[in-house]
Order: structure tokens, then C-alpha cells, then sequence
């Protein structure tokens, strides 16, 4: 293997930085190097969470090029959208299509076209998170998604996610289930 | 030996705790204020100081330092401008105990008012600098800064930058921990009093000292060559060799540079050796102007091969090499995304208040009310740094307008005391508003000094302005707003200077709180 390049997008509160974690986590139990870089800036107040995680055999720069992420993960779908320059040609995007709260006026519809045009893989998140028992776990079902494409098995995220989240963690284990069925129903 | 996935911020403070240090001080700033918090969180029983400002903390360290105890301080780049003059004058007089600070700069201006790059400060102060360029680094360079200190007794900058900070990677790691030093009072009027008479034999040894400086600069095995190909050579610092590394083709010459004062000769070496060199360095062209001074063959940023802002990315780094570098068209219309007040935040309403108040100026300051600057509120004229809210107002003030200065309540006690003694002495006609959420909130909920936490004394606001005799009006921001417009409307027409504190606790870090 030898690297994989992710990138994580979403908004404050949706845990970005968790999910970042958790990658970072599961390719270390694998004997593999891992970077996390993070922007958060004011996120607290509703900003936009960039999260670069880097794995493979040797990792250098705690920063992906454009064109050359493998994977991004939207957790929200216009900040998504807002990082495509990112994605290699063979990159892949899993993304949900619920959207975050976002003062400005816009068309869903248009952005979700965009997203589809793009080749995204779109998911319902927050409304499987709701059926996994927790709203705030659809960071998880867009991990589980995700879980497909990454070089290890989807048992070493189960693992790092048992060791790692603390609080709802039944919850977050079914969300990831649903999340990593819904991409396998749409392949 | 052992593994951690450990930021920048936290292999600094590990690296701390294990090079025996006795006594951490900081003020809150992104994106070195996780720093003190690992410290705290760590349970290695290292005393924490959240100071009301950097120049506090940058003095509670050197005073430790004096009674010979190992110290951290750990700051923000704008912070360090706000402990200048402790940090130079210290190394007038040099240290006893290790002394670190550890300075977080923010290239690309991500959480920051400015970009600057603090390895200029430390050459300004002529003293030791280290850079480490990823969490492994961060941890073995702050232990080696510990004891270079010791070494030259001269305080050692630690610079970072925030995706050294904020990134995360494997640290190695064997778990010991070097004791503390002994705590000892050596007085040395000659070194610590810096009278004229003392200070100028001082300069001149400081100058002398330089030299040795720059050996053990030299000797580092921060700094690493490797003399390959001589038709082109790479020069790195910092995060950004970590970027040239991902694109190094193993043919082109490379030096790292991860120690200040520069290692002259073996730049000294790598320009012999190398027909055309290409200086990729975060910040300013500190290392390139050294070269550049030498030989016209060295391009970076000065000649435009690299740019001079914001940070560097391993796409810069792809272009300046003449990498083929190509990626899809980022995509065009999107909605933007600002930050707004969190949801039920008082100093939303508040700002509202102010708004209808409508006064001639407003002038801002650093905190999460820096968003009243932008739509929907739009009420906020001015935001420069720390304590100027109330700084500026009192130039306005002397100019015949009226301003109202709006600050928070960790702002207030860090810089708007000593404009706010000023405004009181001279009897400036202006209103201070303080939005007081009774936390340092922007920056992730660090204590101020109005807590009665762990034992601690709570300093007020109501004690330090009615010490200050300033007439001042507690107000609840969630009244209704016709009470709150006629409270403001009173407070602005009564002669100033006047002060109304909008007390409504940060929502946020409650509910974290409660969460936790």
C-alpha cells in the first residue's frame, strides 16, 4: 500500500475531528504512519472543520496536494463540495445529503446535482443516525460509508470506535452499520 | 519505547514534563493554547497558570526560572508582541532555571489578526531558536530546549506553526521523566539588574556570546545535509521541509534547517556545492537572505519562485520544483458559510442594542464579538489587538467624538486595564461596553481571573472598576429590548468615561461542561 489521503469536511459540532481521529487511530493499529492536520477557526460558532488525515507506509507533510485525495468525507454536502479540487481522478466521495443549518439562501436541489455530477456517493446521515438512536452520531454513518474504501477491514474501525467513543457507543457502533450498508445498497 | 498519536501542541507538553519542567504560564491563544491545556489535562502534577496576559506569563516564568526551576511559557505570535520587552530584556539578564516559550505562529492568518514569524523575534532578541517541523521534533526539541537554555542560561523560542500545532502524528517516546531542579536563589545583581551600567557590559557579552550560539546551532542534529546532485539543491525549514520531503526526487541536494542562529557553515557548503538552490521556508525569507546576500543562484521568495504570505502546502513546494502539478477545477457558487453567534449567545443582543443606540464609532476587539463586525450586525468600526478597544477610544475621545468600546471580560483584565486607568484619570468622554461571558471563550474556555475555582480569589470586575471609581451598570442582555435601549441610551448620554457590563455565561462552554 502506499497511501491513502483523506479529507473531512463538515461544519462545527458534527465531528469532524473525531471521525479524523478514528482513521488515524485504525491505521496506526495497522502498523501504519498516520498525519492528522486540522483547520477548526471558529468553528465553534458554525464555521466550516477541515480535516486532512494521511496514511501509509512513510507520511511526510501534514498536508494533501490537490488532486490527490483518495477519499473525501462530507459530512455536510456543500462543504463537500467545497473541497472537490482536492480529490484525485480515481479519488471517492461519501457524503451525506442532509444539510446543515446555513443563514444564506440557496437551492438544495442545485448542490445535490452538483454533488451528483461530481460522482459523489450521497447518504441520508443525519436520518440514519436518527434510526441508529442518535442524531449526533451521522459523522459515524459517514465513516461507515466510507469504510469500504480504505486498505483494512471494517472489524479494525469497530475496534477503534469501542476504544475511543465514550458515550453512545451502541448507538454509534449501529450507525456505522447503517451507514456501511447504505454504500454497499447503492454499489 | 513507547508510541502516542500526540498533536505538536501535546509533544510539547510531554516533552516538557519529561525534561523536568516545574511551572507552565500562558495566556490562551490559537493555536498554542492546547499547549498548557495538555499540561493540565496530563495529570503529571505540573502546576498550570492561565495569566491575565502574555507579558504576565512570559515574567511568572522568568521569576521561576530565577529560583533555578525548569519553565514553560506558552503563547500565541501576537502574544509574544504583547511580552516583547520581558522576552528581550531577559535575555539581557539570561536565565537560572531551563526557560522554553513556545510560540504558536498562524501563517495564513487561520484564528489571527497578523502573520508573523516569531524566528525573526528570536534573532531580534539574539537568542536560540528551534523549529521543529512535525510532533516528533516538537517533543525532542523542546527537551533539547531545556538544555540548550541552561547550557547558554538564555531563554530558547520554541516556534511552531498551526499545522505543527495542530497536527497529529506518531511521537517515540520512553516514558521517563528527568526530576525537577532544585529550587535555589543565586542573586546576581550584575546579570539581573538591568541598569544602564549593568546592561551595557550585558550587550556586549550578549554580542559576544553569539558565536557560541551559532556552534551549537552548527553541532544539531536538527540540521541535516545531504550533499547529492549538484546541479540543483533544496533548502527546508520548519513544516515546510515536511512538505518538500513528499516531492523530493532523492537526486537534488537537500538541507534541513531546524536551528537558529543559522548554521552558516553548512550553508556555506551546500552553496558551494549546488549550482542553483530553491529556499521553501514558512514565514519569512530568513534563511533565503542570509543565501541570498551570497549568491544570485538562490530563489525562494525574494525573487517570486515561492510566494511571501499565507502558509506553505506541498503545492507551492510541486510548482517552485517545476513539478508537473495538476487538479480538478474547485467548484464555483457555492453558499458561503460564516461563523455567527452560537444560538441564544446574549451578546447577540446586546450588539442589537447598540446597534439601535447607533453612536459615531465603535471600536472592537479580539474575541468572538469580532463577528459583530459582520452582516447581519455590521456594528463594530475597528478590531487592531488586544486592549485596543478601550486604547483607541480614548484618541477618539480626546478628537471630540464619542466612541463606545466593546470588549470582552479575559480582554478586559489582559489589556483594557491600563487604557481604562488612563480614560478614568483624564476623564474621557466615551462608553465601555464589557460583554462579560465570564470565560475566555474563543479560544476553548480557559479561566479568567473573576473564577473561584481550586481556591483561587475571585478579581471582579465590579471590584477592579469600583476600585478604579469609574461609574459602571450591570445589565442583563436577555431583558426586554425598550429596557435595554433606555439603559444604553442613559449610559451613552451621561458624561463618560461609564461602564456597562452585559454579564450573560458563554451557552457553549456550559453545555460542553455539562456534557463532560
Amino acid at each position: 500500500m502506499n497511501k491513502v489521503d483523506v479529507v473531512i469536511a463538515g461544519v462545527g459540532g458534527q465531528g469532524n475531528l473525531l471521525v479524523a481521529s478514528l482513521i488515524a487511530k485504525a491505521a496506526l493499529s495497522q502498523g501504519l504512519e498516520a498525519k492528522r492536520s486540522e483547520i477548526k477557526g471558529l468553528a465553534q460558532r458554525g464555521g466550516p472543520v477541515q480535516s486532512l488525515v494521511r496514511i501509509g507506509e512513510k507520511v511526510w507533510s501534514p498536508l494533501i496536494e490537490q488532486g490527490s485525495a483518495d477519499i473525501l468525507l462530507g459530512l455536510e454536502p456543500v462543504e463537500a463540495l467545497r473541497y472537490v479540487q482536492y480529490l484525485a481522478p480515481t479519488g471517492k466521495t461519501i457524503a451525506s445529503s442532509n444539510f446543515a443549518p446555513n443563514p444564506v439562501s440557496f437551492s438544495q436541489e442545485e448542490i445535490l446535482t452538483k454533488a451528483r455530477g461530481h460522482g459523489f456517493f450521497l447518504l441520508p446521515a443525519t436520518e440514519l443516525a436518527k434510526q441508529a438512536g442518535s442524531v449526533q452520531s451521522a459523522n459515524i454513518v459517514v465513516l461507515g460509508a466510507a469504510s469500504h474504501f480504505f486498505p483494512f477491514p471494517a472489524e479494525v474501525f469497530r475496534q477503534v470506535i469501542e476504544e475511543n467513543v465514550k458515550r453512545f457507543l451502541e448507538e454509534n457502533l449501529k450507525a456505522f452499520e447503517l451507514g456501511r450498508q447504505a454504500i454497499a445498497i447503492q454499489q | 519505547m513507547s508510541k502516542q498519536l500526540w498533536t505538536g501542541d501535546e509533544a510539547v507538553a510531554w516533552g516538557a514534563i519529561q525534561a523536568g519542567c516545574s511551572l507552565s504560564a500562558a495566556y490562551p491563544g490559537t493555536p498554542a493554547s492546547e499547549i498548557q491545556e495538555a499540561i493540565g489535562r496530563s495529570g503529571a502534577g505540573v502546576p498550570v497558570y492561565w495569566c491575565i496576559n502574555e507579558k504576565v506569563a512570559y515574567e511568572t516564568a522568568l521569576g521561576a526560572s530565577y529560583a533555578n526551576q525548569r519553565v514553560l511559557v506558552s503563547m500565541k505570535h501576537v502574544g509574544l508582541n504583547v511580552a516583547m520587552d520581558s522576552f528581550v530584556n531577559s535575555v539581557f539578564t539570561g536565565v537560572n532555571g531551563g526557560l522554553v516559550l513556545a510560540v504558536g505562529d498562524d501563517p495564513s492568518m487561520y484564528s489571527s489578526q497578523n502573520e508573523q514569524d516569531s524566528r525573526l523575534l528570536a534573532a531580534f532578541a539574539k537568542t536560540f531558536c528551534l523549529e521543529p517541523s512535525d510532533p516528533q521534533e516538537a517533543f525532542t526539541m523542546t527537551q533539547t530546549a531545556f538544555e540548550i537554555s541552561e547550557r547558554l542560561h538564555l531563554p530558547v523560542l520554541l516556534r511552531l506553526v498551526t499545522r505543527v500545532c495542530y497536527g497529529e502524528g506518531q511521537v517515540e517516546t520512553d516514558l521517563t521523566r528527568r526530576p525537577a531542579n532544585e529550587t535555589l536563589l543565586r542573586h546576581d545583581r550584575r546579570r539581573w539588574v538591568v541598569v544602564p551600567s549593568h546592561a551595557k557590559l550585558l550587550h556586549k557579552e550578549l554580542n559576544a556570546r553569539q558565536r557560541e550560539l551559532e556552534a551549537i546551532s552548527e553541532e544539531l542534529p536538527f540540521n541535516e545535509i545531504r550533499l547529492l546532485s549538484k546541479e540543483r539543491g533544496i533548502i527546508a525549514s520548519g513544516v515546510a521541509y515536511a512538505h518538500v520531503r513528499e516531492h523530493w526526487n532523492g537526486s537534488d541536494s537537500l538541507l534541513k534547517i531546524g536551528s537558529y542562529p543559522i548554521p552558516h557553515t553548512l550553508l556555506q557548503r551546500f552553496l558551494e556545492h549546488c549550482q542553483e538552490i530553491i529556499v521553501v521556508e514558512e514565514g519569512e525569507p530568513l534563511v533565503e537572505r542570509a543565501l541570498a546576500r551570497l549568491d544570485p543562484k538562490v530563489h525562494g521568495k525574494l525573487d517570486g519562485t515561492l510566494p511571501r504570505e499565507w502558509e506553505m502546502t506541498p503545492d507551492l513546494v510541486a510548482q517552485a520544483l517545476s513539478l508537473p502539478y495538476s487538479h480538478r477545477p474547485a467548484e464555483v457558487g457555492l453558499p458561503p458559510r460564516y461563523p455567527g453567534f452560537c444560538t441564544g449567545c446574549g451578546y447577540n443582543r446586546a450588539f442589537a442594542a447598540l446597534k439601535r443606540l447607533a453612536p459615531p464609532v465603535v471600536t472592537g476587539d479580539i474575541g468572538c464579538y469580532s463577528l459583530a463586525a459582520f452582516p447581519p450586525l455590521e456594528v463594530i468600526d475597528t478590531i487592531v489587538c488586544m486592549g485596543a478597544s478601550i486604547g483607541m477610544a480614548l484618541g477618539l475621545a480626546y478628537s471630540g467624538i464619542k466612541p463606545v468600546a466593546v470588549l470582552g471580560d479575559s480582554t478586559f483584565f489582559h489589556a483594557g486595564l491600563p487604557p481604562m486607568v488612563d480614560a478614568v484619570h483624564n476623564r474621557a468622554d466615551l462608553l465601555v461596553l464589557i460583554l462579560d461571558n465570564e470565560i475566555t471563550a474563543m479560544t476553548g474556555g480557559q479561566p479568567t481571573p473573576a473564577w473561584d475555582n481550586d481556591g483561587k480569589v475571585p478579581v471582579t470586575l465590579e471590584g477592579v472598576l469600583g476600585g478604579l471609581g469609574v461609574p459602571f451598570q450591570v445589565i442583563n442582555p436577555y431583558h426586554p429590548e425598550a429596557e435595554l435601549d433606555e439603559v444604553f441610551r442613559q449610559a451613552y448620554a451621561q458624561p463618560g468615561p461609564m461602564v456597562l457590563i452585559s454579564r450573560s455565561p458563554c451557552l457553549t462552554e456550559g453545555k460542553r461542561r455539562k456534557a463532560a
